[in-house]
Order: structure tokens, then C-alpha cells, then sequence
């Protein structure tokens, strides 16, 4: 589920180089039959939601961490660049800078989607949503220069 | 016997170097106030007698624009104050001239930290350099005089959630720090640094792995599992261990994102060659059924070897917490009856007085703040909490006061509901915090409590209008002193509790007060910057009040 995931978002940044796609969509498929077997939900990645998440095991979890921030951070990179290797690149420069749009480790992100879905009500909520939320509530780089 | 004048220089220098020697002169050298973390001064220049005339000698403003929870102890080393502010800019003030010598603002990169920014203050090390760690999870090491950086070292990768928010500790030359982010799935460690060329000692993991791990600790054989305790002394903890059992092949990795920050400043005993700590909340914080076992050494006290950064003993408070009351105030040394005790003030509402040599309790305090319902398990309709989960004590540093044997806790009352439904979704709130919803019509207040160590007894208490975090200091002159969100900076009697004197510093004292002397005088210094989780409000004034000038000058 986690190369749909990464799939999805790439095609949503209109890439032109579709071989780079298909290795994404090909790593995170390897990657979701490796580390959720069994338990891939039926519905559409968009509608994946807290019941999903309630169903997945801590690797599973990991594993749909791992590859939604491949998938945002490609998709980001993608955005500024006009070749394979300018994603690769801006890929790295977004790695340096710490500018990715969703910064931190994939454990971090599995333990804050924990929390939020402890709770009934906000398991109809998608996930790509709880992401968004989580990824606003943990700040950002700042200084005491910068108010 | 003749000494000679080489002698005589060398005691000088040692006198000079040595952090313990300074504070003996009036200075405050380390966050704790002494290595045992007692926060009690022998200065008595300041009276039950002259509190009273007490009123504000300098202030120093950091100027930051950018405001958090201001939770800074001062260090004052021969003349100088050393401040911190939220976001990591570090400074130094001439208590002479009043004016700042200079200021380094540390550059962050990725952070993240779960309860609103902070830092609360440096260690220092012979005078010459002091150590800060940062929101970023780095240990930066600065030139007392001049502030430039000697060494910057990253302690952890803070995009999986590490950062810094305490004082470092320094023994002998190295400097001890640990790391926050039990929120974020870390596993958690406290790391010795060389002082002077920030070369890594040695680490001490808060989360013992399993047998056949490379970081295996022989004093947890069962790993974080532990001896799947059923109670908290005796407290029922309502565990399902049968399912936590079954469940555990599951969740067999669990521990290696066990959470477990050492986020408080820790206490040594020399004499011991030992360093006390407190370990704070397993990850996730709240639902257990992904981490069975005990999840040692999560709301511990743990007793680690100060030169092989060994585990010496543990002592667990919570044994598997599903409801945030771990272990975060900082563990105190003393001595009760003569024996040698590590005094800790639980956000459960306890003191632990428990043997330094051992680990073993040696009592459990009165509440110190209403209790009810404790370990109750979250419901539907949601189960009455007492205490809420900022406890209790929260990182509020205790003093205590050796010769009454009494330790002086600044605590919070906030009844909660904890449910496991209909908890509405608060954008840009930290998710957390709506485990734990504040009962609608239900006061919430701050208790200043004297605990006698001696019988576990509650000696005397104080109610103020809003729940307590910040600290407290005890002096010789017969005082305690601490402060409050809406401003207020109290002195009361140690003895009897009776508040003598009060002053509000415009934003909420929320930070440990310290005491120093300086050009003959003593003064007590409190960082007034309120409180970002607790909504006190937000400023960035260090007080320092001292007697007027002609008592003083009596004196």
C-alpha cells in the first residue's frame, strides 16, 4: 500500500520521467508485500483511514510511514526539477537544508498517527489527512532571531 | 606543620576550580544549586526577619522576541549571571555593571518537542566553559568569558524526535546530558561527554534491550518487559498481564522506540561515584496494548555508575504507565537518620525516598495532592482522574532543606476526565492532550507543599489560585521560596509555611529560583517568563531581589 501511496503523489506532480515513477511504485509494492502481509486494506490509499491503521501491525505502520515521506519527499523534489537528476538532486539539497516538507523520521510519525487515532470518532478520518494534522501540530525550524 | 606557599597555590587553585568550593563563596554553580540537586543554600543573610524589605536589585531582560516557557536557573560564578532563553540563545550578565558580556544564539535546525519550547539553563565547568543542549538535540560547549563555541556535538538525530531541555550536569570533566522525546517513539539515553574535546565517554540507554543485543543490561535480564509487576507498591495497576504476555512476540521490537527521556537535570554522590536520574514516559505515552511488559526503565529512578555509565539499581515508580505519571522532577540526594536517601516528588502525587546505596524504598509520602481513582483505566464516558496528567510534581525541581529534613514540592490539582472517545479534533493542538479533558466546573489550583521526609508526612501546605510548575529554593535564613503563573514570587517560612513575602513579576514565575552573594550581599534570582503548555503568561525577565542597600550593608 505504501508504493500506491508514493505513486499517487508523484503522478500528482506531473513528472515526466515515468521510469523514476515506476521505481518508486516498484520499492514501495516490494515494500508492502515485505512488511504488511496480509493486511493490506481494500479500499483506495485515499480512503485508508484510522480503522486501517488500527489493523496494522508496528511494522506495518513503519512501512506506510516509510513510504508516504518517500512519496511526499519525491514529489516535493519533483516539483523544482526538470529531470531525473535534478530530483535526485533537489532531493539532496531538501536532505541538507531540512526543508522537506515532512521532516522528521518515520518513528516519530507512527508515534504521533498512534495517538491520534486512540480515539473512536477520528478513525473514519484518512489518513493522508491525520499526516497533515500530525505534520502541523510538530513545528518547525526556528530561532530567537526569527519571531 | 609548616605548609609551604606551593601548598598554599595549589589549595588556591583547587579552591578556584572546584564548583563546590565556589558555592561555599556564594556562587551557584550548577542548576541544582550542588550536585545533590538539594536547591538549598546556606546563605541566611536573608531572614524570616527581613524578607520583608526584600525588592527587586536588577532585572536583566533578554530582549527575545520570540517568547516560550522561560524555565531558566541562573549559574552566577564569580561575578557573572548565565541565563538561557527558550529558543537556545545563551548570555552573560556583569553583576557589577549590569550590562551583558555577551550572547550566543544557537542556529536550530529540525526540531521538536512536545510541550512548548524551553531550555532551563547550563552547566559549567571549572569557571571556564560552560555547556548548553538544545531543542536541535546538539551539546554545545561555550568560553565563559567570551561565549565563543568550543565544540558542538549532535547527541541524537532530532528528526526522530530528540531534543535537549535540560541543564547539564558536569562531574569532575565530564558532562552529562540526556535527551527528550518520549512523545516521538525514541529509545532513550543519557550520554558522558568529555568537557574539554566533547569526545563521547560513555552512553547509558534508558530502555534496557533484550538479551543478545549489543546494549544488553545485566540489571534488566528480562529486557524492558521487567518482572511484570502487578502493582505500584500497593496499587493495583489494573494490567491484563496474561494478554501483555501473549501479546509480547507482537510487539517483540516495541522497546527499541521506547520512549524513555531523561529530561530533568541528574543528581551524584561522590561518594558513590553515582549519578541518580529520572526516566520519564514510555512511547506511546497512552496506549499500552502496543508495549506490553513493564517498560523499564520508563518512570524510574535509576542509579547508573558515574564512571562506567552502568546501571546500578533501579526503582520504578509505574510499572507499564498508560497514564502519563512518570517520573520527571529531578532526583535530590540527601540524608534521613543518617542514611544516605534519593528524594524524588512523583507526578502520582508521592515523594519516593528511597536508599542511595540500594534503590530499595525507604518510604512513600503523603499525597501532596489529592488523590483519587489512581490507576484507573480510561472509559466511555470518561474516569475521574486525580492527579491529571501533568501530575502531581511535574519537572518542577524540589528543594530540600537537610537540616529540617523537610523537601518543599510545588505541585498541580487538575481534576481529569480520561476517555477513550469523542475527544474533538483541535487543529494545531498537540493530540495528547486531549487524552485528558479538564472537568468542566471543577477548580484547578497549585499546592506548595513542605513533605517531612523523616515520617512522610505532610508538614504544612499551601494553596495558590493556579496549578504550579516552576520550582523551589530553601535557605538557611529560613525560607523557601517559589512562584507562580499569574506573576507572583512568594518567600514563606520553611518552617511554618506562612507567606512573608510576595512580589509579581508581570509574567508567570515559572522557573526555579536561585540564591547567590555577590559584593557581600545575598540575592535571589528568578526567571519570570511564564509558561507556554499552562498558557501563563509570556515574558523575559530574570529578577534579582536583594535587601536595600544600607541593610544590606549592616549585615
Amino acid at each position: 500500500m505504501s508504493g500506491f501511496l508514493a505513486g499517487r503523489f508523484v503522478c500528482a506532480m506531473a513528472v515526466t520521467r515515468w521510469w523514476w515513477m515506476t521505481l518508486v511504485l516498484v520499492a514501495g509494492s516490494v515494500l508492502a508485500t515485505s512488511a504488511w502481509p496480509g493486511q493490506a486494506p481494500e479500499r483506495h490509499w485515499l480512503g485508508v483511514n484510522g480503522t486501517d491503521w488500527k489493523r496494522m501491525g508496528p511494522d506495518a505502520r513503519l512501512a506506510y510511514v516509510e513510504g508516504f515521506l518517500a512519496g511526499a519527499a519525491v514529489s516535493q523534489a519533483a516539483a523544482g526539477a526538470r529531470d531525473s537528476a535534478g530530483v535526485r538532486t533537489g532531493l539532496e539539497q531538501l536532505s541538507r537544508s531540512g526543508r522537506f516538507r515532512f521532516p522528521f523520521a518515520a518513528n516519530v510519525y507512527a508515534s504521533r498517527l498512534s495517538d491520534f487515532y486512540w480515539w473512536k470518532n477520528h478513525l473514519p478520518l484518512p489518513t493522508w489527512y491525520a499526516f497533515l494534522e500530525v505534520n502541523t501540530t510538530l513545528g518547525r525550524p526556528i530561532s530567537d532571531s526569527v519571531p | 606543620m609548616r605548609i609551604s606557599s606551593r601548598w598554599w597555590l595549589a589549595l588556591a587553585l583547587v579552591a578556584v576550580a572546584s564548583p563546590a568550593a565556589a558555592q561555599g563563596a556564594g556562587d551557584w554553580t550548577t542548576y541544582g544549586g550542588n550536585d545533590w540537586n538539594q536547591r538549598y543554600s546556606k546563605l541566611k543573610v536573608i531572614t524570616t526577619a527581613n524578607v520583608s524589605q526584600l525588592g527587586a536589585r536588577m532585572v536583566f531582560q533578554t530582549g527575545i522576541a520570540k517568547l516560550g516557557s522561560f524555565e531558566n536557573t541562573p549559574l552566577v560564578v564569580d561575578g557573572t549571571m548565565y541565563v538561557t532563553t527558550p529558543y537556545n540563545t545563551a548570555m552573560a550578565y556583569d553583576l557589577n555593571t549590569h550590562k551583558e558580556l555577551w550572547r550566543y544564539e544557537h542556529k536550530l535546525g529540525t526540531t521538536i518537542y512536545c510541550c512548548g519550547p524551553n531550555n532551563r539553563g547550563l552547566g559549567i565547568h571549572g569557571g571556564a566553559h560552560v555547556y548548553m543542549g538544545t531543542l536541535d538535540a546538539h551539546l554545545v560547549a561555550l568560553d565563559a568569558k567570551t561565549g565563543k563555541v568550543l565544540w558542538d556535538k549532535e547527541v541524537a538525530d532530532p528528526s526522530y524526535g530528540y531534543s535537549i531541555t535540560h541543564a547539564p550536569l558536569v562531574i569532575g570533566d565530564n558532562v552529562i546530558v540526556g535527551v527528550s522525546g518520549g512523545e516521538y517513539g525514541i529509545r532513550g539515553h543519557v550520554t558522558a561527554y568529555n568537557a574539554m574535546s566533547g569526545e563521547q565517554v560513555w552512553r547509558w540507554y534508558s530502555i534496557p534491550a533484550p538479551k543478545g543485543d549489543a546494549t544488553f543490561d545485566d540489571k534488566a535480564p528480562n529486557g524492558w518487559w521487567g518482572t511484570w509487576a502487578p502493582k505500584a507498591e500497593t496499587n493495583d495497576l489494573h494490567r491484563d498481564i496474561a494478554k501483555e504476555k501473549a501479546d509480547s512476540a507482537k510487539y517483540a521490537d516495541a522497546w527499541q522506540k521506547g520512549g524513555g527521556g531523561v529530561w530533568t537535570t541528574p543528581a551524584y554522590d561522590k561518594d558513590l561515584n553515582t549519578i541518580f536520574v529520572s526516566v520519564g514516559n514510555p512511547s506511546p505515552d497512552l496506549d499500552g496494548s502496543v508495549r506490553p511488559g513493564d517498560n523499564l526503565y520508563t518512570d524510574a529512578i535509576v542509579a547508573i555508575d558515574a564512571t562506567s555509565g552502568k546501571t546500578k539499581w533501579y526503582y520504578q515508580t509505574v510499572p507499564h504507565d498508560v497514564w502519563d505519571l512518570d517520573a520527571t522532577s529531578p532526583p535530590v540526594v540527601t540524608t534521613v537518620g543518617g542514611k544516605k536517601v534519593v528524594v524524588h516528588a512523583g507526578k502520582t502525587g508521592w515523594v519516593y525516598v528511597l536508599d542511595a546505596a540500594t534503590g530499595k524504598l525507604v518510604r512513600r509520602s503523603d499525597n501532596f495532592v489529592p488523590q483519587e481513582n489512581m490507576f484507573a483505566l480510561p472509559s466511555d464516558k470518561g474516569t475521574r482522574m486525580l492527579p491529571g496528567a501533568n501530575g502531581g510534581s511535574e519537572w518542577s525541581p524540589i528543594a530540600v532543606d537537610p537540616n529540617s529534613g523537610y523537601a518543599f514540592v510545588a505541585a498541580l490539582h487538575q481534576p481529569m476526565n480520561y476517555i477513550t472517545h469523542n475527544a474533538p479534533l483541535e487543529k494545531g493542538k498537540l493530540w495528547l492532550g486531549s487524552a485528558f479533558v479538564a472537568i468542566p466546573g471543577e477548580e484547578q489550583y497549585g499546592l506548595y507543599s513542605a513533605v517531612d521526609l523523616k515520617t512522610g508526612k505532610i508538614a504544612w501546605q499551601n494553596k495558590v489560585p493556579q496549578p504550579m510548575m516552576g520550582g523551589a529554593l530553601a535557605t538557611a535564613g529560613g525560607l523557601t521560596f517559589t512562584g507562580e503563573g499569574n506573576g507572583n514570587f512568594n518567600a514563606y517560612s520553611s518552617r511554618s509555611g506562612k507567606l512573608l513575602w510576595t512580589f509579581n513579576g508581570g509574567a508567570g514565575c515559572n522557573s526555579a529560583p536561585m540564591t547567590f552573594m555577590h559584593g557581600g550581599e545575598q540575592f535571589i534570582a528568578v526567571a519570570c517568563g511564564g509558561n507556554f503548555q499552562l498558557s501563563y503568561p509570556l515574558g523575559n525577565s530574570v529578577y534579582v531581589f536583594g535587601l536595600p542597600k544600607r541593610t544590606a550593608m549592616k549585615k
